[in-house]
């Protein structure tokens, strides 16, 4: 192929917009690891993406700005819709199910149980702290958190001590209080 | 807050973020997610608030269902939902059984049957003849944009023409795609497809026994004739090793 027509091509690829199939490729993975840091169940995790991808791939808009950044989002907030829906279900099985059964200590006290405490309170947080706390957790930069979440760049500190704060604050009211 | 406080607090909360995430060794399986999306995309239109014209369209499909003749089962109407779609072309084909296993037969040099010939045209219009590559080991691969394990495998079959291309290998597509160059041309530009593509009709279908389903690759010899048959996705170890053993022989 001659070097004219790979430039035609090349522009011709980028006017039709971004390949669904190469995209799909290029952030599944990521995605679905996002999601599995939300929710702590791989499986679920990677149904939960083939969501995520599947409303970009049927929201035009998405395609149109930053795609990493516009799937972050989605699959940090689909993580945290899960997980709130989650503990709701749980509260409700607890109610009923304490009634027949204590549970044992070491149920009480398993490892898995403060990761139990922290979807609570991710679920309780206002959602744009969850969503910065989850995002920071994934290892993204200050810039990174800023593209994805449309943040002032200079603020993202203040914004994060603050969702910190508000962490705490609300595992210390629910679990350390009493 | 101290300063010290706020440090211990942002570590703690790091460290308990650090933890929800999977382990370095879990993989995601992306074909068997990207397979799922595709149907999902493909099948599931998105959802919308808009109630009524569905329940007209299910209204006016029971209605059609139940004016069709009554000895055809409901299991005929899906496929024919299915076939309707597709040109007689598409008919001599049929869909893909992505899903099946693949079958590879791989025939010593003695018991080979010549491949059948033909001539078709290439995306630039220039007539492109099978029997002009005798001397080069050809790939031969029957494909279709709408096909996903056949779309996975055009990546490396580029990456393979590459590699072989100096060594006497010849990769050649044929699309079975019954709408033909609307599809396999942004296709194939997208792709930098860099081996000879062309349009099958009913006649090339029929020379090579019908093409029972898509992905089908064929390995044929220097002098013509069919070393192996591989049905369904050829993976590149497989086929580089078939293609290896006849360019050896």
């Amino acid at each position: 192929m001659d070097a004219l027509s790979e430039t035609l091509l090349d522009t011709k690829a980028r006017e039709t917009g971004p390949d669904i199939e190469d995209v799909f490729h290029a952030q599944y993975g990521r995605i679905a690891r996002v999601i599995a840091g939300v929710i702590r169940d791989p499986a679920r995790a990677e149904e939960l993406a083939v969501e995520v991808m599947l409303k970009w791939s049927r929201t035009p808009k998405a395609q149109s700005e930053n795609t990493g950044a516009w799937l972050y989002r989605a699959a940090v907030r689909a993580g945290l819709n899960e997980l709130r829906h989650r503990t709701r279900r749980e509260r409700h099985e607890r109610l009923f199910s304490l009634v027949r059964k204590t549970p044992t200590p070491e149920e009480l006290f398993a490892a898995r149980e403060e990761q139990r405490r922290v979807d609570v309170v991710l679920g309780a947080l206002d959602s744009r702290h969850a969503e910065l706390l989850l995002l920071r957790g994934q290892g993204l930069s200050y810039e990174e958190l800023a593209s994805t979440l449309g943040l002032n760049p200079k603020s993202v500190g203040t914004f994060l001590s603050r969702a910190q704060q508000a962490f705490r604050k609300e595992y210390i009211r629910r679990y350390e209080g009493k | 807050m101290k300063g010290s406080d706020m440090q211990n607090v942002e570590r703690w909360i790091e460290d308990l973020m650090e933890r929800r995430l999977p382990g370095e060794e879990w993989r995601p399986d992306i074909n068997s997610a990207f397979a799922r999306f595709q149907r999902a995309r493909l099948s599931k239109p998105p959802r919308s608030r808009a109630w009524l014209p569905v329940v007209v369209g299910a209204l006016a499909g029971t209605a059609s269902l139940a004016a069709l003749p009554a000895g055809r089962t409901l299991a005929q109407r899906c496929v024919s939902a299915c076939v309707a779609e597709s040109s007689s072309l598409r008919q001599l084909f049929t869909e893909s059984r992505s899903g099946s296993v693949p079958t590879n037969v791989f025939v010593k040099p003695g018991g080979r049957a010549m491949a059948p010939d033909f001539t078709l045209s290439d995306a630039f219009g220039r007539a492109v003849k099978l029997s002009d590559f005798r001397g080069t080991v050809v790939l031969l691969n029957f494909w279709a944009t709408w096909c996903v394990p056949c779309r996975a495998e055009v990546p490396s079959l580029v990456d393979f023409q590459q590699a072989y291309g100096d060594r006497g290998v010849q990769v050649i597509g044929v699309s079975v795609d019954e709408d033909g160059w609307k599809s396999v041309k942004p296709f194939i530009e997208a792709r930098h497809v860099n081996y000879p593509v062309m349009i099958g009709n009913a006649d090339v279908a029929r020379a090579f026994g019908g093409i029972e389903s898509v992905p089908m690759t064929l390995i044929i010899d220097r002098s013509g004739r069919i070393a192996a048959t591989h049905r369904g996705l050829y993976e590149k170890d497989e086929y580089e090793s078939d293609v290896r053993a006849v360019l050896n022989e």
